[in-house]
């Protein structure tokens, strides 16, 4: 007889139970690792030495070479800070402290064990409870701290002071108008630009097609705030154009501010729009058009009364997909945007300006802009879901060639539009091989700021690098595991965790970093100030999307698959693991590629979260930037847009596909 | 090794939602055994619990005396072949048939032994290395074949394997299937909504409605003596008539006044209302002047072999009837003739149609 049934379930529970002691075992060696790491830093000691005074090595008196006249010196100081820092140690900290490699190293054999135990059973009511576990830690816990921090006063009693001060004040209501306004423009201004150019591209003959469908994807997948940095090097007060036009008498008007803001993310974000219509166009069956035609319905006409209404509900979920990225994004409005402030760079300032800064306002702050992306997002889903003609066409649209003046227009109207959009790129790169004297440009051409990006900031580089392949590594296990239990185990604490698993994208990415950073910084929960947080906040961002990815592809693979690999002797576990896995794999790769994009080249997180250790190359550039140091600043951006393409190029390899949905 | 499965009582529900409400049934060892049924019936169902891909609400399902209820799928040491194929598309045909037996982690130069004679056998061998993207449906639905028996499985599964093959190449492929079933000689469950197809490959055949077990025989009983009007109706084609029984006399008495003499009945059979099944090649088209029930031709199709006439009856319900196709000319529509029976060949059930009161009817479904 086999065992009986009871026995089978306590098996599986004390499993179950070894698997959360050491995923908790785990957390708790890291928050000992960060918690060494910042008071040795603080202390500036090594950590071994700290961990020491930590166990019980007593602190050496304040002796009387430890003062200069009455003040302490340096030496005194750090023996007075380490005095009262093992003063505040709790028993706690006493244990996870020394213990911290002791325990991840026994957090990862007791979860190695207990995944063991369970694959040998069914795993994914732990993928499950993992999921949830995880989701409530790191995101519910944040968000709702950050709740608090904006409702709550320090003596622990309810307020709306906050909130009130923040509508009373016109630096506050302004940021938020600001954003809104920003967004709003950009979004139609996308719309315009975008609708015209796809409709051309999609139904003439446009000489280069492929080619400018390569730049516009590229100027799309580019770290927003580049553009923002090559704009005023071309127009800014000091820019290549400003100065030419002015030599021969024109005077530019100012690019900085609302202008500057709008002009760098219409250019950059159109191009959501446009692959969404050019989508939208492939399912447009062309009879339609014919029919409309054939009814006497021609030209602009049928343009306004059968195309557009047909693509609206394409064009409304791109237009808000562009109101959302610019609602989010930091970096422009903080390099060009000047004393026009918008939301996030509100929150950043409120909550690390020295003085005068509260994080309750930049809490309450965070919440209006969540309130409003969150509103975007679902209008958005919702507008989705309803798409009117998913049915995909018989007879796709043809292009056609067209003559005289029009195809002069036609071609006019798409170079320039991409040219405008690739041009800050192009400059940026062009500056990248110019040759430098000190922090100036000099005659002539040479790798001299590679050279000197590779000397000063090489460890930016790789930390980049390094930071985006373990969140890429943590995405795609986490993808493949979630996305089978959304799948594969429909129920109610599954449908939870696909609604979990999407929730990020409703936040920005600075309101995320803000959210961490107050949750995580305080003892016990100390996990900031190291890698783990930034992988966190990249692998919590970027799991949305490769989530999607990689669902969609296991939809399609028929569950009798699975079924034939168990009846041919293959454990649940063997059978993911051979079959399951590769099948799903070109879903989730690619979802991984694409993310991997986003995360080398994000800035709004990484700003909240990094310390100098963690530096990554966008920080880099930036820094690079308020230094005036042009010539790196432009090598890094150019690193940044030769590593988007290499993997760019990649993705498309492993997809097969030729176009990219949002 | 191959072994005998015995369904005991067995219950299926989904929620509160009865699929099968108490089945049993033998399926002897080494046979090909069929569930036959419209969907919807609960033959994949059932076929799915004796795979473990369905839980089972009651009862129980043995392979010989061993009882499977709570073993695991992967360790039934069942062959299962489905309808879409389910071939793995990212291993080559050789990787593909080859997965089971690594799975009982054999020595590799075995596993190279088996799955080559395997390949030879469903006559896939060219294929070998090929991946399955670059194949047939037929081809494909070899590897799986192939796949599912290279194990040796004490069971053998296949879900309509051959509804997704075009017709011809379904007539190969079941020949195929019954080939190398009869020359492995392992215990087969065939489920199948095809009753041709269910005919032509079986030993024996259950045909399923609502559940239940209508009825379990070899096809050429089935075919002659269905123990119901379900399974008379689904077998073939059969028009029903009304009549009386008069055992006494070893009469049938049509509303018509038509007298047919019948000694096939049971011995339990009483005068009493029935139904008469004739099927369309069991009717003899005689003169107009000839005793029997009169009918008028409506219309005619010439098949070649076969000739079929649709005939309005007298008592107003039309019927079908099959006729081999002579060199004379075919009967003009309009006709009238008279139908006589070939009354060795008919059956006759209750009034309700739920049993047979026709002598000879076989069940042998061994509860």
């Amino acid at each position: 007889m086999p065992k009986s049934k009871r026995q089978k379930n306590l098996t599986l529970l004390l499993a179950g139970l070894l698997f959360i002691l050491g995923v908790a075992s785990i957390v708790l060696g890291f928050m000992g690792k960060a918690q060494v790491d910042f008071f040795s830093r603080r202390l500036n000691m090594t950590t071994e030495e700290w961990v020491e005074y930590a166990q019980g090595k007593p602190v050496p008196e304040l002796t009387d070479s430890d003062y200069k006249g009455r003040n302490l010196t340096e030496s005194g100081k750090q023996k007075k800070a380490l005095q009262e820092y093992i003063d505040k140690l709790t028993d706690f900290d006493h244990f996870i402290m020394p213990a911290r490699y002791v325990l991840v190293g026994v957090g990862i054999a007791l979860s190695l064990l207990g995944a063991f135990l369970l694959v040998r059973r069914e795993i994914w009511p732990l993928v499950t409870v993992t999921a949830l576990l995880f989701y409530l830690f790191f995101l519910i816990y944040p968000l709702a701290s950050l709740l608090k921090l904006a409702i709550v006063n320090n003596d622990g009693t309810i307020t709306y002071e906050y909130f009130q001060r923040m509508f009373s004040r016109a630096y506050y209501t302004n940021a938020i108008w600001h954003s809104v306004l920003i967004s709003s423009v950009v979004t139609v201004a996308a719309v315009l630009i975008a609708t015209p150019m796809a409709y051309i591209m999609s139904t003439t003959v446009i000489r280069g097609a492929g080619f400018l469908q390569i730049l516009i994807l590229v100027s799309s997948m580019s770290a927003p705030f580049i553009g923002a940095y090559a704009w005023i090097q071309l127009a800014g007060r000091n820019g290549v154009i400003t100065n030419l036009l002015a030599s021969v008498g024109i005077k530019l008007g100012d690019i900085y501010g609302f202008k500057g803001c709008v002009i760098v993310m219409s250019f950059q974000l159109y191009s959501l729009v446009f692959m969404f219509i050019q989508g939208a166009f492939k399912s447009l069956d062309a009879s339609l058009i014919e029919a409309s035609e054939s009814l006497g319905c021609v030209g602009l006409r049928k343009v306004f009364k059968v195309v557009l209404p047909l693509l609206l509900p394409t064009i409304l979920a791109g237009a808000l997909l562009v109101f959302m990225r610019a609602f989010a994004d930091y970096g422009t409005p903080m390099l060009i945007g000047e004393n026009y402030i918008t939301l996030p760079v509100l929150v950043y300032k409120e909550f690390f300006s020295e003085i005068g800064g509260s994080t309750g306002l930049a809490a309450a702050v965070s919440v209006i802009a969540i309130i409003i992306t969150a509103t975007m997002f679902l209008v958005q889903k919702y507008i989705v879901s309803r798409k009117v003609f998913s049915i995909s066409a018989l007879r796709p649209v043809e292009k056609k060639k067209v003559h005289g003046w029009r195809n002069t227009l036609a071609h006019l109207y798409c170079y320039i539009m991409v040219g405008i959009a690739i041009m800050p790129q192009c400059y940026v790169i062009f500056n990248s091989f110019r040759n430098t004297s000190g922090r100036m440009f000099a005659k002539g051409f040479s790798l001299n700021s590679y050279k000197e990006a590779f000397k000063m900031v090489s460890r930016s580089i790789w930390m980049t690098y390094l930071l985006a392949g373990i969140s890429i590594v943590c995405i795609v296990i986490l993808a493949y595991l979630f996305s089978y239990v959304i799948v594969r185990r429909r129920n109610i604490l599954n449908a939870t965790v696909d609604i979990m698993s999407m929730f990020p994208e409703m936040v920005a990415g600075s309101i995320l970093g803000f959210a961490l950073l107050t949750s995580f910084n305080k003892r016990p929960l100390l996990l900031s100030g190291g890698m783990f947080i930034m992988v966190l906040s990249y692998t919590l961002r970027r799991l949305p999307y490769t989530v999607r990815s990689s669902s969609a592809i296991l939809r399609n693979i028929p569950m009798s698959i699975e079924e034939a690999s168990i009846s041919l002797g293959a454990s649940g576990a063997k059978t993911f693991w051979a079959v399951t896995m590769p099948m799903m794999a070109p879903g989730v790769i690619s979802g991984a590629i694409l993310s991997w994009i986003t995360i080398i080249t994000e800035l709004s997180t990484s700003i909240m979260l990094y310390t100098t250790n963690t530096k990554t190359m966008t920080l880099e550039i930036y820094s690079q930037v308020i230094r005036g140091n042009d010539g790196v600043a432009s090598a890094i951006s150019a690193i940044l847009t030769f590593s988007t393409i290499i993997a760019l190029a990649l993705f498309f390899k492993v997809s097969g596909k030729k176009e990219i949905s949002m | 090794m191959s072994v005998n499965i015995t369904f005991k009582n067995n219950l299926k529900k989904y929620g509160n939602n009865v699929i099968i409400p108490n089945l049993s049934l033998k399926v002897r060892k080494g046979e090909f055994f069929t569930l036959l049924g419209p969907s919807g019936c609960g033959k994949t169902t059932l076929l799915r619990m004796v795979a473990g891909f369905n839980t089972i609400e009651g009862g129980t399902i043995s392979f010989n005396d061993t009882v499977i209820n709570d073993m695991r799928p992967d360790k039934r040491n069942i062959g299962m072949v489905f309808q879409n194929y389910a071939v793995f598309p990212h291993m080559t045909v050789r990787a593909n048939v080859a997965f089971g037996l690594k799975n009982r982690r054999l020595p590799a130069d075995e596993i190279r032994q088996r799955v080559d004679k395997i390949l030879d056998t469903v006559r896939i061998s060219e294929y070998a290395d090929r991946l399955p993207e670059r194949l047939s449906g037929g081809q494909q639905q070899r590897v799986a074949l192939a796949r599912a028996i290279v194990i040796e499985p004490d069971v053998l599964l296949m879900d309509e394997p051959l509804s997704n093959l075009d017709a011809k190449l379904r007539i190969e492929m079941r020949n195929a299937i019954r080939e190398i079933q009869k020359s492995v000689g392992i215990t087969t469950i065939y489920v199948t909504h095809d009753q041709e197809e269910a005919m032509a490959v079986s030993d024996r055949i259950a045909v399923m409605d609502k559940g239940v077990i209508q009825h379990v025989a070899t096809p050429k009983s089935l075919y002659q003596r269905p123990a119901n009007l379900f399974v008379a109706n689904f077998i073939g084609h059969s028009n029903t008539m009304e009549a009386k029984a008069v055992p006494q006399e070893n009469k049938l008495r049509f509303s018509t006044g038509y007298e047919l003499p019948f000694d096939n009945f049971v011995r339990e059979a009483e005068e009493d209302d029935v139904l008469v099944s004739v099927r369309p090649e069991e009717f003899i088209i005689q003169e107009e002047d000839k005793p029997g029930i009169r009918a008028k031709v409506l219309s005619s199709v010439f098949l070649g072999l076969n000739t079929t006439y649709f005939v309005r009856l007298e008592s107003g319900e039309t019927a079908q009837i099959i006729e081999e196709s002579s060199i004379s000319s075919i009967i003009p529509e309009g006709t009238t003739v008279s139908l006589s029976m070939k009354r060795e060949k008919i059956n006759v059930f209750t009034s309700s149609g739920d049993r047979s009161i026709t002598k000879g009817v076989m069940d042998d479904a061994e509860k």
